[in-house]
């Protein structure tokens, strides 16, 4: 049980902030917290430990000490814990103190758990402390904290304003961490869904491995650049287009195969009835052909219209042509 | 070096057998690396498999001889680290069951040629030197009229097969692969030139080889890495000697790309352009395959005219585009090989 050694008003200078063991949230600025101190003063004290030096440590309250920082206050009322308590136990006192009420975010959650890791048995942290945060008791689960607690603080950014996926983000840990950055907001900027996202920063890596490049060659390519600066797209036709460009660079083969293909089938000039299919990546030997037909007489003429394809002979490309393949 | 394992384990039941009395001495148990630890069990299973090749593309009906599972070899491209819930290195004790097998499946087909290898769930003489499998196998093989036993292998691990008295129906093969790729990512494996300068002496000894290019690796450079090893290839050995030769693309299950990616993550080798084929594994887009299988069949046959070489589980089309010619379906490539062998093996003896 808890032992709190007294109730204190004291200064603010005397908290020491820099020990941040205990911040637990990333972002302690909050208009609505900072508004109810200036109506109704603290209501609830910060929870602070003796750290030597006529000064305090904070286990909780950052936010609090934070608003009323801004609000120019030079005091605030603290519970004071009797001293001893090892960095573990105020590690979990604060996140007891919060969990009931924090929503805690992905990278949050994250970085305490890093924060457990060298102060804690790494059973302990799944059996425990994972849980506490909603999280499944699992080691995958760890690593998966541990790695976006070590995404650089930009790409953490973008998680928490919500344009960066976290599955995204952690297939970002591939790259080298310089490269993170600039990956993370190229992805973001495309406004794509998880799993497009996904997509696209797995295109870039793998072209990167392909090429033996970095991503800031594939992403100052003058295709993408244009694509990015032309005026008259709209923020999906951009990203859809760029989204292509990587395609085809990951796969040129097969894009240009797919291309010869469909310019075959438009020299058919089939009406939209018709459908030619060529078997998934060009492999195996068979060819699909369906059709559709709202009448007999319709019917008839799609038939007539295939009849006379085959006659010609230009059905046979569909067998014979490889279409680059 | 030759392999001696920091772990060998023997199992319970195996240790009645005369291969794990042999081994006795070197037991330790324990656990540590896989790759450096080995455990003597008893095969339970089938001791004869047919090869899990695919229906969808032509196989050449190969049979496996089920002597282990694993192998402390490296191999970044290795599919075994896919399929085998173990890495450690496992051999079965129970020859006398697995020699049963083959004089009973002699006795039951004696119509059928039986091209067995021992090198599809491990590497066939890694540990040759430790359990004497080739030199207690051979005779065996030797005595049933219809067939033929191919050790394949990465190693130069061949003393015991100097030793046979006789070297008919005995196939050593060698996988191969550019210096290059073996050097990235074959780890663990001989050299090529140390796998060349082997198949040599096993030739000099009067053994029949077989060289495996599988998995050829499509990377920038690999005409001339190909090219290099072809050439000697056939400085080292007389194509008269080679009995079969075959290519096999890069192929692999989707599972193994995340596998190749956290194990050798300097490894290029999983981001080349793959589709997944009609077997659901994923393999080069047609066009690489044909250009490399293209380009080394004319690179074997300007040196050896005559030597047979055939695709691994690749389909017709493939086979007639890049070779000029195919065997229809896997009963055709299977009678190609059959044929093969009855070329080089007199002695074989097939009764209707």
């Amino acid at each position: 049980m808890l032992s709190i050694r007294r109730f204190e008003t004291i200064s603010l200078d005397r908290i020491d902030e820099k020990n941040d063991l205990c911040k637990l949230h990333r972002r302690v600025n909050r208009p609505l917290l900072t508004e109810s101190i200036k109506r109704h003063g603290v209501l609830n004290p910060l929870l602070v430990y003796p750290g030597g030096a006529n000064s305090y440590g904070l286990i909780c309250g950052f936010r609090r000490a934070r608003s009323c920082g801004e609000l120019g206050l030079d005091r605030a009322p603290v519970h004071i814990l009797e001293t001893g308590l090892d960095e573990v136990s105020r590690l979990s006192l604060a996140l007891w103190e919060n969990v009931p009420t924090a929503d805690f975010g992905d990278i949050e959650k994250a970085e305490i758990v890093k924060k457990f890791l060298p102060r804690m048995d790494r059973r302990e942290i799944i059996s425990h402390i994972l849980p506490l945060l909603s999280l499944n008791p699992h080691e995958r689960d760890l690593k998966r904290c541990l790695t976006l607690a070590d995404l650089p603080d930009p790409v953490k950014d973008f998680i928490e304003d919500g344009r960066l996926s976290v599955d995204a983000a952690l297939k970002l840990s591939d790259f080298r961490a310089e490269a993170m950055e600039a990956v993370a907001g190229f992805v973001a900027a495309l406004n794509f869904g998880v799993n497009k996202q996904c997509e696209t920063v797995e295109l870039l890596f793998e072209i990167c491995r392909r090429e033996n490049i970095e991503p800031g060659e594939i992403l100052r390519d003058r295709e993408l650049t244009a694509i990015e600066d032309n005026p008259e797209l709209n923020r999906p036709q951009k990203s859809a287009r760029a989204r292509e460009v990587l395609k085809k660079r990951r796969n040129p083969l097969l894009t240009e195969a797919e291309e010869r293909f469909n310019d075959w089938l438009r020299s058919l000039r089939l009406t939209g009835a018709v459908s030619v299919k060529h078997p998934p990546f060009f492999e195996g030997t068979t060819r699909r052909i369906e059709f559709s037909a709202k009448s007999h007489r319709e019917l008839g003429e799609t038939l007539n219209a295939l009849w006379d394809l085959y006659n010609s002979g230009k059905l046979a490309c569909l067998f014979e042509d490889d279409y680059g393949v | 070096m030759a392999f001696r394992p920091e772990y060998l384990a023997i199992e319970a039941e195996a240790q009645g057998f005369p291969l794990a009395q042999r081994l006795e001495p070197l037991a330790r148990p324990g656990t540590g690396d896989p790759k450096k630890s080995m455990r003597v069990l008893v095969n339970k299973g089938a001791a004869i498999r047919s090869c899990p090749g695919t229906r969808e593309y032509i196989c050449c009906g190969y049979q496996i001889l089920h002597v282990g599972t694993g192998c402390p070899m490296d191999c970044s491209y290795c599919v075994l680290q896919s399929y085998l819930n173990e890495n450690e290195l496992r051999v079965f004790a129970n020859w006398d069951y697995l020699i049963s097998a083959v004089t009973e499946a002699s006795r039951e087909r004696p119509d059928l040629l039986y091209r067995l290898g021992t090198g599809e769930f491990t590497d066939s003489l890694y540990a040759d030197h430790l359990t004497g499998f080739s030199l207690r196998m051979a005779p065996v093989i030797q005595r049933t009229p219809n067939m033929v036993l191919e050790f394949k292998t990465k190693t130069v691990n061949i003393e015991n097969l100097l030793r046979l008295d006789s070297v008919d129906r005995i196939i050593v093969s060698f996988s191969l692969n550019s210096r290059q790729m073996a050097r990235n990512e074959e780890h663990r494996a001989a050299a090529i030139s140390t796998r060349l300068e082997a198949a040599q002496r096993l030739q000099d000894k009067g053994f029949k080889l077989g060289f495996h290019f599988d998995p050829l690796i499509h990377y920038p450079g690999w005409r001339e890495g190909y090219a290099e090893v072809i050439e000697d290839l056939f400085r080292a050995v007389d194509p008269s000697n080679v009995i079969w030769i075959s290519l096999g693309c890069l192929r692999f299950m989707p599972q193994l790309k995340a596998i190749i990616k956290e194990r050798f993550p300097k490894s290029p080798i999983i981001y080349d352009e793959f589709i997944i084929g009609l077997d659901g594994k994923m393999r080069y887009f047609n066009p690489i395959r044909l250009a490399m299988f293209g380009f080394v069949h004319e690179r074997i046959k300007e040196r050896a005219p005559d030597a047979l070489v055939y695709l691994c589980m690749e389909s017709n089309g493939i086979w007639q585009k890049s070779t000029g010619n195919s065997p229809g379906d896997s009963e055709g490539l299977r009678k190609r090989l059959d044929r093969r062998a009855l070329d080089f093996f007199p002695s074989l003896d097939l009764r209707p």
